[in-house]
């Protein structure tokens, strides 16, 4: 039987060219994921780089301020740790792309996984905005998850719309029902067969593009993920396929069914999150960002221009610090001015920045309820984990980042507030910033985690449909209204 | 010919109209729309009054400044916000793609900051999901959907063959078809658009009436010139096409490729082919031009020190003190002219690039009108990108005034050595509010020339498959 | 067994309730004591059945249409030597076996359909107008096949407006009009024409 199956897929030239067509796309779009993915790298790369030139500089430029060189302005003093840790030797820490990052691209261009650390607390989310043509933003990237979500139902969709339509309006469905004993038994080995095909189609434009283009299976967790990207992936076609198999018991030609089954797919991609997100968005209380453009300006003034009182309170509650030598009173009392200078912009700005990430926390949640409306949205959550460009990946490198922060302070201010001047000896032990990729040991599991539940939600979707499928195909032969003669 | 032909377009007005699955599509694409305009006008609305807002207060701040030196000022700068336009409701194009709010200070061009699509929780991954957009993608499916029906169905069960042995001839039954589905779909298309232009209407803007007017007719036409370019297409292929099964996947795909697959794939290609540098990249690019002219803040610099020269010997006197204006603001000036033009000419050629690429993108029209369309109704609305370099122009230049009030203020009010200028409000009221001039209707045109002629084009070609002579194959 | 009736008059239906296709509003069908509504599937599998319009698919072979509707039927698949000798039984062609069925006659396709019925070995043997569309000598020989395979112990029902044929091969005949059998009659001792006379008065009255 699967080898009649198999004769009229390869007779069904529609069937063919879409499988064709998928394998081609996944394959365009990891070239176009794999350049992306390069940029991230490079840019990555350059900053560590850069990191790691500034720390080479310094402790050059401090052996020569210690031999007696000509000492530099105030602010760019690399002998004093205010300066170091708000100028001279700040990192921009970054992220390199994930391992799985092949396969799904995101939105680069748009909110970059990079911060920067500052005296008290990481830099305020007015960072400058990254350059992308926003035209280019508003039609959106051509990689592998875009043609998993949008373009696989599609070739799902030309596969079997016309199984049953096409037999039926042919005049053979009686023939065939009277044989046996429902259409499930008639059309079950077309529709596995079929769905081999994909299966096929898939692995073959994935596995392409990995071997193309680069893949490093060793990572730890990138095969687990690999594995449930690829098994994500079939399973959202098996849901378009029992789609098409659950219109089993309409009369309708095979075109209508086509449309109609296009139609679902508008839906479930286009009209569900047109109407649904906005909802979402405006539901959320955030403090607006327009009305509070001027709020680092206005934070930078004031703390500027209250860092001596600051200073002097700060004094007088802890008057251990005062240093001992009038010698070094002025370069020692600036340096704690600075950091009352940079405390002061970070508590100004505090309830704004809080306030937006809860926001973000709060979009983040209800947007995972969004996934359970349609099935593409679920889909693309998990495989935006799995790729290392979804929000866990986000929040774990904050986590990383408020660490670091967390260390560059327990280092600096100590050095600050006892007035010691920073030496070269001291640069071997500024904090560096290592994390993994997206993906790396502990965060490859988290991204799992999260993938989870819009997995399950896409994989209920397809048992559902399936089921749904199941049924109505046995429905054809075995009940009245069935009547697939005449 | 023509009777008959009015004949058989009232009949297939009669038979959509009273068709449940016409009805159905339509009622869902209206709702559709609808909600996603709900959304769009509302959030639009709000963004309006938030941007007055802050352009008030934030005049206000500039306004009181504490007594200070100019120079102070113009570090202390101020901020320029992005206006909304109304029919942004409508088709809401860059507009949550780009920053609203760009920080104007002295030595620094910025670039827009805060873009809205940072605070949606999918950060733009869905693609676009605004009332044009959507307009423009299902309105041609919804063509498609009827005409299958129309005239595909009628061949396949031998209608066709009852029309034309009573005497009418194939290109008079397909026009009539054609104009009977054009007045289905033109319904809903009125119904959609004039339920986004009163929406629109609402939210606050500062468009005078006739230019709303004129904007959203506009809109109104190129739309159903889309509908009435697809419902030809779909009508003559569904005609021509041996079998309907045919005629549907050459249509689809056509849509598919047009509307979700090529502007993507093109996306690519263009960002491929020209790179454009990082926000960091084009600082160095800039700073890299500033090393090459003067800088007005060094004094050891060694141009500062020949213009110096220059001025002292223009004005035949043979120290700094004894000019009659302050040197130090004469040397930012220029400083700050020369930084300026570095800037002009570094953004010139980013955007220019994005032009081009979004030209490479526009191609996509070239196989199905969807494009074309999308940017004469992006352009028509006021939100894609020459009108984003427009007012980016504008604020730059409106920069430009302010650092030049304050640094000439420094000029003309030369100080004893030791002394510095300090100026307080009627300085800053010297400086004029920031104000736009929208560009008008023109410039929409001429921005969406090259789509419209795409269009036009399409239109030829629509016209041509209707009144083309073919054989209607009813010998099944 | 013939029924006999007019367009309408219930034939395809009293079919399609033995097949299981169409559910009766009163009453029961019965196939070997089962009853259909219960036990569609058992009762549809004692079955076969050839439609008015036999449509195979056209990019296989004769001989492969047949094996796929016999598999379909979870017979064990007969090997090739079975299935040609089941296509010459019912006067198939030799040299169709080997052609693709797009180039089949309506009078061959119907050949390959009584074979697959028969293949599937059915205890009874549901037909809908075979006799429609085939001339004369087709009919005779389609005939011909359907008596040799009743004389195997099939039991034949056959839904027809052929008078003449009906007598000629049918051992009793039915008169359905609007739905309800109001003629039931062992053709042995009358004749065509008597046949005919008693067909007309029905319809007539």
């Amino acid at each position: 039987m699967i080898r009649y199956a198999a004769r009229a897929l390869l007779a069904d030239r529609l069937a063919l060219a879409a499988l064709g067509a998928l394998v081609l796309a996944l394959l365009f779009g990891a070239w176009n994921a794999d350049r992306a993915r390069d940029a991230q790298h490079e840019r990555w790369g350059g900053l560590v780089a850069a990191d790691l030139l500034t720390l080479e500089s310094l402790e050059q430029d401090l052996e020569a301020l210690a031999n007696g060189g000509q000492a530099p302005p105030a602010w760019v003093d690399p002998s004093r740790p205010a300066a170091l840790a708000t100028l001279v030797a700040i990192p921009t820490l970054s992220a390199p792309p994930s391992p799985l990052a092949l396969l799904g691209m995101g939105v680069p261009g748009v909110h970059p996984l990079e911060a920067k650390p500052t005296l008290a607390g990481l830099a305020p989310e007015y960072a400058r905005e990254e350059l992308a043509n926003p035209e280019g933003l508003l039609t959106g990237r051509f990689d592998p998850v875009f043609v998993v979500v949008f373009l696989l139902p599609l070739v799902a969709i030309a596969l079997v719309f016309d199984l049953l339509p096409r037999d039926r309006a042919r005049g053979l469905l009686p023939l065939a029902l009277a044989c046996a004993p429902s259409a499930w038994e008639v059309y079950a080995p077309h529709y596995a067969l079929r769905a081999l095909g994909l299966l096929l189609a898939l692995g073959l434009g994935t596995g392409g593009g990995l071997l193309l283009f680069g893949f490093d299976a060793s990572f730890p967790g990138a095969l687990p993920a690999l594995g449930l990207w690829l098994a994500l992936a079939f399973s959202h076609g098996l849901l378009w396929i029992a789609a098409a198999s659950a219109l089993a018991r309409l009369q309708a030609s095979g075109t209508v069914q086509a449309l109609l089954l296009v139609a679902l797919w508008v839906a479930a991609t286009a009209a569900v999150p047109a109407v649904v997100s906005p909802l979402l968005e405006l539901s959320v209380q955030s403090p607006s960002r327009t009305t509070s453009a001027h709020l680092a300006r206005e934070a930078r003034w004031k703390s500027w221009d209250e860092k001596e009182q600051r200073t002097e309170r700060l004094l007088m509650q802890h008057p251990e610090l005062r240093p001992a030598s009038a010698s070094q009173q002025e370069a020692w009392r600036e340096q704690l001015e600075t950091l009352a200078y940079h405390r002061g912009m970070a508590e100004a700005t505090a309830p704004l920045i809080e306030g937006l990430e809860r926001a973000a926390r709060e979009r983040q949640r209800r947007a995972a309820h969004v996934a359970w409306f349609s099935p593409s949205l679920a889909l693309l959550g998990a495989l935006d984990e799995l790729t290392g460009t979804g929000p866990s990946a986000r929040l774990a490198f904050d986590r990383a980042a408020r660490a670091f922060q967390a260390s560059w302070n327990a280092f600096f201010i100590p050095r600050i507030e006892a007035g010691q001047p920073f030496t070269a000896a001291d640069v071997a032990r500024i904090p560096r910033f290592r994390p993994g990729p997206p993906g790396a040991e502990t965060n490859l599991r988290e991204a799992l985690a999260a993938a989870a539940p819009p997995a399950l939600i896409l994989l209920l979707w397809t048992l559902a449909t399936a089921a749904l499928g199941w049924f109505q195909l046995r429905r054809v032969g075995l009940e009245a209204g069935s009547r697939p003669l005449r | 010919m023509i009777a008959r032909i009015a004949h058989i377009a009232r009949h297939e007005l009669r038979c959509q109209l009273r068709d449940g699955r016409f009805v159905a599509a339509a009622a869902l694409i209206l709702v559709i729309v609808l909600a996603a305009l709900a959304s769009s006008a509302v959030s639009r609305a709000q963004a309006s009054l938030e941007r007055s807002q802050a352009r008030a207060h934030v005049r206000e701040l500039w306004l009181g400044q504490e007594p200070t030196n100019p120079h102070s000022a113009t570090h202390y700068g101020t901020y320029v916000f992005k206006p909304v336009t109304r029919l942004s409701a409508f088709d809401t194009g860059i507009d949550p793609y780009t920053g609203v709010v760009v920080q104007l200070e002295s030595h620094v061009q910025r670039e827009f900051a805060e873009r809205p699509v940072r605070d949606s929780a999918s950060l733009g991954r869905l693609g676009e999901s605004g009332p044009g957009f959507l307009l423009c993608a299902l309105l041609p499916l919804l063509a498609i959907f009827l005409a299958q029906g129309a005239v595909a169905g009628e061949r396949e069960s031998g209608l066709l063959r009852q029309n034309l042995a009573l005497g009418a001839s194939p290109r008079a039954w397909l026009l009539g078809k054609f104009l009977g589905l054009m007045g289905a779909l033109g319904l809903v298309t009125t119904l959609a658009v004039g339920a986004c232009v009163c929406a629109a209407a609402f939210v606050p803007g500062e468009e005078t009436l006739a230019e709303f007017l004129v904007r959203s007719s506009s809109i109104y036409a190129t739309i159903l010139l889309l509908v009435a370019v697809t419902a030809a297409l779909s009508v003559s292929i569904a005609a021509r096409c041996r079998g309907a099964r045919t005629a549907l996947a050459v249509l689809l795909s056509a849509w598919g490729l047009g509307t979700f697959l090529l502007p993507r794939a093109l996306n690519e290609v263009a960002e491929a082919l020209w790179a454009t540098p990082s926000a960091q990249g084009l600082e160095d690019q800039a700073h890299e031009l500033f090393s090459q002219g003067i800088d007005g803040h060094d004094p050891n610099d060694e141009r500062a020190q020949r213009r110096i020269a220059e001025l002292l010997a223009a004005n035949g006197v043979g120290s700094v003190e004894e000019l009659p204006f302050d040197i130090g603001g004469v040397l930012m000036q220029e400083g700050e002219e020369y930084q300026a033009r570095a800037y002009a000419a570094v953004f010139g050629n980013l955007w220019s690039d994005w032009r081009a690429q979004n030209r490479l993108r526009d191609l996509a029209g070239l196989v199905w009108p969807f494009a074309a369309a999308r940017r004469v109704s992006m352009a028509f609305s006021g939100t894609d990108l020459e009108h984003h370099v427009d007012f980016a122009r504008a604020a730059e230049s409106y920069r430009g005034v302010l650092v030049k009030t304050m640094n000439m203020a420094i000029a003309n009010n030369k100080r004893p050595a030791g002394e510095r200028y300090v100026a307080g409000r009627e300085l800053w009221e010297t400086v004029p509010d920031f104000s736009y001039r929208r560009p008008g209707f023109d410039f929409a045109l001429g921005a969406a020339s090259r789509a419209l002629a795409l269009l036009f084009v399409w239109a030829s070609l629509g016209l041509l498959a209707l009144l083309l002579p073919w054989r209607a194959e009813v010998a099944a | 067994m013939a029924l006999l009736g007019a367009n309408g008059a219930g034939k395809t239906t009293t079919l399609n309730l033995f097949l299981g296709f169409t559910q009766p509003t009163s009453g029961r069908a019965l196939v070997g004591g089962v009853e259909v509504a219960r036990q569609p599937a058992a009762t549809r599998s004692r079955l076969a059945y050839v439609p008015e319009v036999v449509a195979l698919y056209p990019h296989l072979t004769g001989l492969e249409n047949l094996d796929y509707f016999v598999r379909l039927g979870g017979r064990a698949p007969a090997g090739r030597g079975e299935l040609e000798q089941a296509l010459a039984a019912v006067g198939l062609p030799a040299e169709a076996f080997g052609r693709r069925a797009r180039t089949y006659s309506k009078g061959m396709r119907q050949k390959v359909a009584l074979a697959i019925a028969l293949a599937c070995r059915a205890e009874a043997l549901l037909l809908d107008e075979p006799l429609s569309g085939l001339d004369p000598a087709a009919a005779n020989d389609f005939v011909a096949t359907l008596r040799r395979a009743a004389s195997g112990g099939l039991a034949v029902l056959m839904a027809t407006h052929d008078v003449f044929r009906a007598k000629d091969c049918a051992a009793r005949v039915g008169i359905l009009k609007r739905g309800r059998l109001i003629e039931l009659r062992a053709t042995a001792g009358m004749s065509g024409a008597e046949l005919e006379r008693l067909y007309l008065d029905h319809m007539q009255a």
